[in-house]
């Protein structure tokens, strides 16, 4: 059984899956927690992909709406963050078939932390570096990953920006590990290209 | 030309990749580089990007703010609401042992008592989480009307790249409406696409859910209705006549909104763009439901242009 697997120890230090398992005892602190832990990954992961932070708003809520609903489903000892990131991941898909990007029409409504400066690639290489040329490269690579093709892009947001393993992504996508690695190394080579331009002779 | 093999070295390097500079991967892989000749300046060009990418880990991290978390909260509170007149007991084996017992002596009585919930009977909250995934009907008047769409009210309709207002003569509405209404018990999401070239209050545009189908000749209107409608730069949220309390932001000229209708028996849910603008109960009766798009104009001049672009329907 599942609940012997756990040791009882404070919530806050409790691991992801314990936390989640005392979510299914109806311990809503316990899903508070799992919040705090996870808000911030959630809603990047949605930014990267999706680029529209009204998207990013709607569909976060839906995540952990979605978790809380659904927390009957999931299966110790399967990783919460694979897991959650299904969930995420399913939602930003079905999101991205719904709709079209639209632009960001009323920015004060939206209730995110952040976005003023992570959203904007130039500034995000500014904090990086002094050095002028490298921040000009950062900034290429930032805004060359928008264009990606969305598997490629995806394998970058997972395994880079939120540290994920191939394994990992293996379970959330659906797709074989060796598919991901390859995915990987076409789109860091496109976003070379991206630096490339810059580096040619005068 | 690179091309990905499963040699060692390249699992070393698709895991440095990933991990970034400092793992013991990309150490490792940058030692091995040394020995690599083949495609040796592509490894490298893969090592420089992912370096920029690892100085560019803060692009797009973003946090929940209070209002965002609060929402949640709400969201989750509300869910609990939902489920408290069925919650799971928490009580000693005993009492759950009990309360199995009572359950079983009034299960017969409970089978015959108790009416089975129906499909599309569900809360809010389970018609937010329904995934419409089968498309029942779609189109895109180009040219004529589709076949499971037909034409209503006396307003002259244009058909093409989209559907349009032609200029009201003796009737100052028209639209068109699913040829086949849906029942009432079966969970639907309408969805409509228009582009607002450039609003006025002369011109209205209606996304409807009509219960009774009556429309009129001269609006084409009819008489119980929920319905989303944009006049000038103002959309609204309306049933039965009765304007609902909404928050909404203003409509742009040149912007193309979605609007989407989430019903099932009871409860409905609007959204424009992806956000929320109105969610509850209503009240329409069983009959079932006509799905349609009208317009209504308040003069006889073309003023306003917005344009139906497409027109989707989905069950789950």
């Amino acid at each position: 059984m599942a609940g012997e697997d756990f040791k009882a120890v404070p919530l806050g230090r409790a691991s992801d899956e314990e936390l989640m398992r005392r979510t299914q005892q109806e311990d809503r602190q316990a899903f508070s927690l799992l919040y705090e832990r996870y808000s911030a990954s959630v809603l990047s992961y949605l930014y990267r992909m999706l680029g529209n932070l009204e998207d990013v708003e709607s569909i976060g809520q839906e995540v952990f709406l979605r978790a809380f609903r659904f927390r009957a489903t999931y299966r110790y000892p399967q990783k919460l963050s694979t897991w959650l990131f299904t969930i995420t991941r399913n939602l930003a898909i079905n999101q991205s078939r719904r709709r079209r990007r639209s632009p960001i029409r009323n920015i004060t409504e939206l209730n995110l932390d952040g976005m003023d400066i992570s959203g904007d690639p130039y500034q995000v290489a500014a904090r990086a570096t002094d050095d002028v040329e490298k921040r000009e490269e950062i900034a290429r690579v930032l805004v060359a990953l928008d264009a990606l093709p969305t598997d490629q892009k995806e394998v970058i947001v997972l395994g880079i920006f939120q540290d994920l393993s191939y394994a990992e992504m293996e379970d959330i996508t659906g797709t074989k590990a060796v598919t991901l690695r390859s995915r990987m190394f076409h789109g860091l080579k496109r976003l070379s290209r991206s630096v490339g331009v810059v580096e040619e002779p005068e | 030309m690179l091309e990905i093999k499963t040699n060692p070295f390249d699992e070393l390097l698709a895991e440095a990749l990933r991990a970034g500079p400092g793992s013991a991967a990309w150490r490792e892989a940058v030692a091995q580089l040394g020995t690599v000749t083949e495609a040796a300046d592509e490894y490298q060009a893969l090592l420089s990007a992912r370096e920029n990418l690892e100085s560019g880990k803060p692009y797009r991290s973003v946090r929940a703010g209070a209002g965002f978390t609060r929402k949640v909260m709400d969201g989750l509170d509300h869910q609990d609401t939902g489920r408290a007149s069925r919650g799971i007991p928490t009580a000693p084996i005993i009492a759950v042992l009990a309360v199995i017992g009572i359950i079983c002596a009034l299960g017969w009585l409970g089978i015959h008592l108790v009416p089975r919930p129906e499909s599309g009977h569900g809360g809010l909250s389970e018609l937010a989480n329904t995934y419409f995934s089968t498309q029942i009907a779609e189109a895109t008047f180009d040219g004529s009307i589709p076949a499971s769409w037909r034409q209503i009210g006396g307003l002259p309709l244009e058909f093409h790249d989209g559907l349009r207002p032609g200029a009201a003569g003796q009737s100052p509405g028209g639209g068109v409406v699913l040829a086949t209404p849906l029942p009432a018990d079966e969970p639907f999401a309408f969805e409509a696409q228009l582009r607002i070239a450039h609003s006025s209050d002369a011109l209205v545009a209606q996304v409807f859910v009509s219960s009774t189908g009556d429309f009129s000749q001269d609006r084409a209107t009819s008489s119980h209705e929920l319905l989303w409608t944009c006049r000038g730069k103002a959309q609204e949220v309306v049933l039965d006549g009765r304007v609902l309390p909404i928050t909404s932001p203003p409509l742009h000229d040149g912007s193309t909104v979605q609007v989407r209708i989430l019903m099932n028996l009871t409860r409905a849910i609007v959204e424009v763009d992806g956000q929320r603008l109105w969610a509850g109960p209503y009240d329409l009766g069983a009959d079932p439901r006509w799905l349609g798009v009208r317009f209504i104009r308040s003069g006889s001049a073309r003023s306003g242009g917005i344009e139906l672009r497409s027109a989707k329907v989905f069950k789950r």
